[in-house]
């Protein structure tokens, strides 16, 4: 698809701006979903259906989130698509989180 | 890099408006009734109700039809049309053969003098990019079905030309006068996105 | 450019959503903001292709999103600033202060508001962007032409879809300048603009309809002989 993943050539798309001494992770959710998509098994998702479930975001919402978001979106959708849970249970699981943040708050 | 002596905009869009329009109006760049007399143009009397008559003209009067498709903009201004935005017109026909569409991938370009200020969706990424590439999937998700021999035309207004589709006119509005086939004619009908309906 | 505002055949972009019985706008600010904008591009103060450039020059991200007359707001800032119009102090002044008591703390006006009497013949005047040179056109009706494969970093109005294709010159509509010098403070440059007629395979492949075509129109300096 032509979409906003296609990025060869364009200009506007600002400095490269690299970070000095990055580490592998920004936070530690970002190290959760990591380890959450390798661990999946193969036999659940090829990696071209994972970046296609990317590619497929919409055209802002690629732009305005980080890598790492890009692979929770995927996760989330991906999974939905090949029916291992349902939207419902995910939205079920929002929800638990969000209680149980409060909670130890 | 932030610097703390930078004065934010305001975040609400509305009151950043206002700043500006109190800027240019103190630097004596524009004048209070000059804006309003801008938006009572082009809120209230120029529209897609002018193109309709144009259109309208053009079925009725076979002469007419010949000059606009020859010359547009001297033909829109037989009927007092013409201005910003529509300076070099030119009229295409959607015939049993061809159907026309408008987009401008680039921006917004839009004949102002005889359709208005574009609609939303024709200003937004979603018709802009898809106009070109699949016109036939965009005119089928607004109600048109075009026949396979038809040849589909889509002009992608890149200049200062700007563009109107002189829509098919429907069976059955043989016995109709010049304003009650106007009122026929939609303002999606000249962007190509819709057919003139006889009811 | 190419930045995301050339979009013609991108996917991705979502559903066209059409609002039934759209008003001409859906804010009040949207009505003076679009009247700001006429009144000072009609008293001259900046040319289409200076405009489109600093709209084409949002980011990616704020060009998607960001409304359109709100493009129209940060831009109509930042040329109007350029132009020497008025100072970023200028406008954080106002900003500081509450906006619309007239207390920016600027200078005098430099006096070139288009009067509202002039409001009429001059927005249904117009004014053509033809332009009365003696140019020789490089093409006439019947010749096969291939747009040029330009990436310039600037302004330009041949969009990326269509680089390299090969069209046929269908009319030429006479001489204009040309944006991408125009939008540069580089002169009017000039030259023939013609309609090009494109067949829809040639752009988009076999996938697409045999018949089907594309009609755009393009300056001497994007076209090449085929």
């Amino acid at each position: 698809m032509n979409g906003i993943h296609d990025l060869g050539g364009m200009h506007g798309m600002g400095p490269v701006n690299p970070e000095t001494d990055e580490p592998v992770f920004h936070a530690d959710w970002e190290r959760r979903v990591f380890a959450l998509m390798m661990a999946i098994p193969g036999s659940v998702y090829n990696i071209d259906e994972f970046r296609h479930t990317i590619e497929r975001m919409e055209a802002a919402e690629y732009l305005s989130t980080s890598y790492y978001e890009h692979w929770l979106h995927c996760l989330e959708v991906l999974m939905i698509e090949k029916g291992q849970f349902e939207r419902a249970e995910l939205e079920a699981a929002w929800s638990n989180a969000a209680s149980a943040a409060n909670g130890s708050a | 890099m932030a610097d703390h002596d930078h004065t934010e905009p305001p975040s609400d869009t509305a009151l950043r408006v206002k700043a500006l329009e109190s800027l240019l109006l103190e630097k004596g760049l524009v004048e209070a009734d000059t804006l309003d007399a801008i938006i009572q143009l082009y809120e209230h009397n120029v529209g897609p109700q002018n193109g309709a008559k144009v259109v309208a003209r053009a079925w009725s009067d076979p002469d007419y039809k010949a000059r606009l498709l020859a010359d547009a903009t001297p033909a829109i201004a037989e009927l007092g049309y013409g201005g910003v935005q529509g300076e070099d017109m030119v009229v295409v026909e959607n015939t049993s053969d061809v159907h026309n569409l408008l987009v401008c991938t680039l921006c917004s370009c839009y004949p102002w003098p005889v359709l208005g200020l574009p609609p939303v969706w024709y200003k937004a990424a979603p018709y802009r990019a898809r106009a070109v590439s699949e016109p036939r999937a965009v005119l089928k998700e607004f109600g048109v079905e075009i026949r396979e021999g038809v040849e589909v035309r889509v002009w992608d207004s890149t200049a200062e030309l700007r563009y109107m589709v002189l829509p098919e006119r429907p069976a059955g509005t043989e016995g109709l006068g010049e304003d009650e086939l106007a009122a026929l004619v939609t303002r999606d009908s000249m962007i190509g996105v819709a057919l003139v309906e006889s009811t | 450019m190419n930045g995301i505002h050339d979009m013609g055949g991108m996917h991705g972009m979502g559903p066209i959503n059409p609002e039934i019985d759209e008003p001409v706008f859906h804010a009040d600010w949207e009505r003076r903001m679009f009247a700001l904008w006429t009144a000072a591009f009609a008293a001259g103060m900046y040319n289409d292709n200076e405009f489109r450039f600093a709209i084409e020059s949002r980011s990616a991200e704020e060009y998607l999103s960001e409304s359109y007359y709100q493009h129209w707001l940060v831009c109509m800032e930042k040329v109007l600033i350029d132009k020497g119009q008025f100072t970023r102090a200028d406008l954080e002044a106002v900003w500081a202060n509450a906006p619309g008591t007239g207390a920016s703390g600027g200078g005098a006006g430099s006096g070139q508001a288009l009067p509202a009497d002039q409001v009429i013949p001059v927005f249904m005047g117009g004014a053509s962007a033809r332009i009365d040179a003696d140019v020789a056109p490089k093409f006439k009706a019947g010749d096969a032409v291939v747009a040029r494969n330009i990436n310039p970093a600037g302004h330009t109005r041949l969009p990326r879809y269509l680089r390299g294709k090969g069209g046929t010159i269908e009319k030429d509509h006479g001489v204009f300048g040309f944006p991408d010098s125009m939008a540069h403070g580089e002169g009017e440059t000039p030259q023939h603009v013609y309609c090009v007629r494109f067949d829809a395979r040639e752009v988009w492949g076999e996938s697409a309809p045999a018949r089907d075509s594309f009609y755009v129109d393009m300056w001497d300096d994007y076209l090449d002989p085929a």
